[in-house]
């Protein structure tokens, strides 16, 4: 509780450097994108007066660098991506509902996670043979998946029907983990390894032997099986790159149920995995589809770039404060309304509701 | 700098408000 406390009270001088030297650059990077995106694709820079032409809706720039914040803050506070809150505001919020908002997502997806990436490789919690199988495994799915969304989730009540179920999943996950976690005092201080791993440098390793990875952290070793962590990264990543998200929500329980990784460890792999799912979507969805005589499924790029700018700072926000936030109440409560509009979304899917969503 | 740390426990909270007054206004102005 003192540590804690002393915490609260002692904001580290470093926060203000660390943003303006290593994220500001990422986030300008990426907004300046947005605007060439913008004029390259269109001409012109779309926003509130004038429709995204690919996304056929009219939302101010502003509105979408504040879903990248608030998605990418609220999300990453309870370890999550943006992508599974930014998919359906973009759909019954924006009124982005066209097979364009797939991509476009994939595209926050990708770019949202680099900070928190260099951010866990400065802090130690990275290992590339820890993460190769699962990688590998996202970027078949990644190859498969904007096949799925060509095909059977082409419909837009099919695409509603596949979010909601995915959203459900969330939802349930999220509400789990609070009530896992209740028995936690919210102000109480986590576990030395967890409190290190967030502060001090610290290192996963990770040995291959045969079909199967040796990870350690600290004096915990895990036996994981690459086969195993191959089809699970293959499969997730097939119906993530479908939809549209990172694929973590699943990710996650997964690897969490099956193997009892703690979230500190679980990251090497979660966030690695997400960019290369995320990447490889966006390549198929563009070059791929249409190699194999299925028309190419574009984003709205400025659309992906300007809410990537807010998320990479959101996520950012989140990495700084996350460990002073009631985080299982935060959980309910996100987990609650995650579950009600995926529900709303598969109940609409067979009984048309008599509002929109 | 006190009141500021104070107010980060509930900042998700405070951006999850703003969250539902930015999404009221745009269903009010842009449906």
């Amino acid at each position: 509780m003192m540590e804690a406390a002393t915490a609260l009270s002692t904001p580290r001088p470093s926060i203000a450097r660390e943003f303006w030297r290593q994220q500001f650059p990422l986030i300008a990077a990426a907004f300046a994108l947005g605007l060439v995106a913008a004029y390259a694709q269109h001409g012109f820079l779309p926003g509130g007066d004038r429709a995204f032409p690919v996304a056929e809706v009219r939302v101010p720039v502003w509105h979408l660098v504040w879903m990248g914040v608030w998605t990418g803050y609220t999300m990453a506070v309870v370890g999550e991506a943006a992508g599974i809150f930014a998919l359906p505001y973009s759909m019954s919020i924006l009124q982005f509902v066209n097979p364009h908002v797939t991509p476009s997502t994939q595209l926050l997806t990708f770019l949202n996670p680099i900070g928190a990436l260099l951010g866990f490789r400065r802090s130690g919690q990275w290992n590339l043979k820890f993460a190769a199988a699962v990688c590998v495994g996202g970027a078949v799915g990644g190859l498969a998946g904007p096949f799925l969304r060509s095909s059977l989730l082409a419909a837009k009540d099919m695409f509603h029907l596949a979010v909601g179920i995915a959203l459900a999943i969330a939802g349930v996950h999220l509400c789990y983990a609070a009530y896992a976690r209740t028995r936690r005092a919210p102000a109480a201080a986590p576990a030395p390894s967890i409190r290190d791993a967030y502060r001090e440098r610290v290192s996963i390793a990770a040995r291959i032997a045969g079909s199967r990875v040796i990870v350690s952290f600290r004096d915990q070793q895990w036996n994981l099986s690459m086969i195993t962590m191959f089809v699970v990264g293959a499969t997730v990543g097939m119906f993530a790159s479908a939809l549209g998200v990172g694929g973590g929500f699943l990710l996650v329980p997964i690897f969490a149920s099956l193997y009892r990784l703690p979230m500190y460890v679980l990251v090497a792999a979660t966030i690695p995995f997400v960019i290369v799912l995320s990447a490889v979507g966006l390549f198929t969805y563009n070059f791929i589809l249409p190699a194999f005589g299925s028309p190419a499924i574009a984003p709205e790029w400025s659309w992906g770039f300007f809410a990537a700018a807010g998320g990479i700072f959101g996520s950012w926000a989140a990495s700084k404060t996350q460990m002073y936030v009631p985080e299982h109440f935060l959980k309910l409560m996100l987990g609650g309304v995650t579950g009600i509009v995926g529900t709303l979304y598969v109940v609409n899917f067979f009984y048309p509701l008599p509002f929109r969503v | 700098m006190n009141l500021w740390w104070k107010v980060i426990p509930y900042m998700p909270f405070i951006v999850l408000f703003i969250a539902v007054l930015v999404a009221v206004y745009h269903v009010k102005f842009y449906w």
